[in-house]
């Protein structure tokens, strides 16, 4: 899918809710988010931008439309939380990891042990 | 200072650890493509120093070995929200089928557990029917064609649900053996890591043994334990040994009332299995809970249905004039558990309905009524029947959203891990702080999407009370 067409797409939100699906859009956040494909999420960062310009925009009957998509990606929109929760998590384990290299962490000697760092301190320093 | 030939040694030394070095990176660039290959770099050791004079001088690396890029921090992670991922996996692949049968599109028009809802319908709508005619025998017949159709619906949901739990018992069983087999292995490499390399990295041999136990997280929720000279032992989330270090404990299965238990050893570890994770987890998830849970609700619907119909059709005159003792419509059920399997039409001859109420004659129409009412009547756990099928249909779909939705979330956190995996210990050119960087930047963007989509929602719904992440 291009960008101008999510535009195109993105412009008609509130206005035609069978040529665009708000649900479709988080889902495509999440598998994103998945792969670690972070130009991606900017791309859909920009788009939600827009779609929040135009939200502000539209008309009362728009208004319900916007409504009734919001409320038909519920199941998507709790996806992609859990997805970012996990993330948060996944990134927590590295940053953990990361200190143990650098020798921050006590279990960091499990690590040397591994023999990952060995060779280090023996010899005629 | 050290001698000439000291310093040539140290020369050669040097050669050859580079030597040995350029071998490990065209090991690495020839298993580019081996599925659980872990990358290695050449581990450096300095030897020890030469003495001479009562001074020391350093003598230069030797090259040890090769030590695998591997985390076992970061591979027990993956392995751990591997085995969340494939139990929720399997349990939903389960749900699934179970919550086919219930549905609607799932089954012929005539007879199916999708039509159980329109049934109990029909049913008490016969009886209205009957009202209006209670002499009629067509309509007689008709009560008792609609009692057949729900009787044969609800008691062949429960038969499949039966089915499905033989199925999911067989499955595990077959799972159970690939653990032995995949714990057996282990003890083996165990064995052999011990032997060959009790203080450093084993490389293809570690690399076998991590290969299995991603494997084996697949099967089942497992604890790693890393012991001496790099041994490790296994435990079941429960904590029942399935290696430790060179010897295995396989599960073994067992019948108990019907129902295959899973032991180690002398203990029964069914239940501790049940929560583990994994695809055992999984599948003794939907044996021992979800299925259990249907089939329960099932099977109050049959049994109050049935209780109550015919306790009215006992209370009533039937065309032969027989008063209170008309007899049962549907099969007696003495208790909930198994009621509704044994649901069933006993009731043959359309004349021994009773109709009219004690004291009207064979032509009233008063207990029709009164049986046509229990359709409104709320004395199925405090629902109507219809109320009480359908909010257990419901509750089954959450079910399956709820799950699902967990499934999809730990499947995107197995992806993003198995990339930071990647990056440390596959052989390729990123290298792990840009990984990071990527994973950072990805989880902020996420956020910000996250955020903005908040707003979006707030605006829509008009809440002012935003969704959190929590």
């Amino acid at each position: 899918m291009g960008e101008r067409n999510e535009r195109e797409m993105i412009s008609q939100i509130g206005r035609n809710r069978r040529y665009i699906e708000l649900k479709d859009f988080i889902r495509e956040a999440s598998r994103a988010l998945a792969k670690l494909d972070a130009d991606r999420l900017s791309e859909l960062r920009s788009l939600f931008q827009e779609l929040s310009r135009v939200a502000a925009e539209v008309d009362v009957k728009g208004q319900a439309r916007l409504t009734l998509q919001v409320r038909d990606a519920s199941k998507e929109m709790k996806v992609f939380a859990r997805v970012i929760e996990a993330t948060r998590d996944n990134l927590q384990v590295l940053y953990r990891l990361r200190d143990s290299r650098d020798g921050n962490l006590e279990y960091s000697a499990f690590l040397r042990g591994a023999g990952v760092f060995r060779g280090s301190s023996n010899g005629n320093d | 200072m050290g001698t000439i030939s000291s310093a040539f040694a140290m020369t050669t030394g040097a050669l050859e650890a580079d030597q040995a070095a350029l071998n490990v990176v065209a090991n690495n660039v020839a298993n580019a493509n081996t599925p659980g290959y872990t990358e290695e770099t050449p581990t450096w050791q300095e030897n020890d120093p030469i003495t001479l004079n009562g001074s020391s001088s350093g003598s230069g690396p030797t090259e040890t070995g090769a030590s695998s890029m591997r985390d076992r921090v970061l591979t027990e992670r993956i392995d751990q929200q591997q085995q969340l991922a494939s139990a929720s996996g399997t349990r939903l692949t389960a749900l699934n089928s179970i919550q086919a049968l219930f549905s609607v599109d799932s089954g012929t028009s005539t007879s199916s557990a999708g039509d159980i809802g329109n049934d109990l319908t029909s049913f008490f709508d016969s009886f209205s029917s009957l009202e209006g005619n209670p002499t009629s025998s067509s309509l007689r017949q008709e009560v008792l064609s609609a009692a057949s159709t729900l009787a044969s619906d609800v008691s062949g949901a429960a038969s499949s649900l039966a089915s499905q739990k033989v199925a999911l018992n067989q499955e595990a069983s077959g799972v159970a053996s690939q653990v032995n087999a995949l714990t057996a292995s282990i003890a083996q490499l165990n064995t052999q890591i011990q032997t060959t390399s009790p203080d450093s990295d084993a490389g293809t041999l570690e690399d076998q043994r991590e290969e299995d136990v991603s494997q084996l997280s697949q099967f089942v929720g497992i604890n790693q334990i890393t012991t001496e000279n790099n041994g490790l032992s296994i435990t079941t989330t429960s904590g029942a040994t399935l290696v430790s270090e060179g010897s295995s404990n396989p599960i073994e299965t067992g019948l108990q009332d019907g129902v295959t238990h899973f032991l180690v050893g002398a203990t029964d570890v069914t239940a501790g299995l049940t929560t583990g994770g994994g695809q055992l987890g999984g599948y003794l998830t939907a044996r021992d809970i979800d299925i259990p849970s249907v089939t329960a609700s099932l099977d109050q619907l049959a049994y109050s249905v049935s209780t109550q119909v015919n306790a009215l059709n006992n209370a009533g005159t039937d065309m032969d004039g027989d008063s209170a003792n008309a007899g049962n419509i549907f099969s007696e059920s003495k208790q909930v558990a198994g009621s509704a399997l044994s649901m069933g039409v006993v009731m043959t001859d359309p004349n021994h309905i009773a109709a009219a109420a004690t004291g009207e004659g064979t032509g009233g129409s008063a207990n029709a009524a009164a049986i046509a009412a229990l359709s409104k009547a709320s004395f199925v756990n405090g629902q109507t029947p219809s109320d009480y099928y359908s909010s257990f249909v419901s509750s089954l779909g959450a079910t399956v959203t709820e799950v699902s939705t967990e499934n999809t979330a730990q499947n995107a956190s197995v992806t993003q891990l198995q990339t930071q995996n990647d990056s440390l210990s596959a052989v390729n050119l990123n290298d792990e702080a840009s990984a990071m960087t990527t994973l950072e930047r990805s989880y902020q963007a996420a956020s910000q999407v996250f955020s903005m989509l908040n707003t979006i929602i707030a605006s829509a719904l008009n809440l002012g009370d935003q969704t959190t992440v929590s």
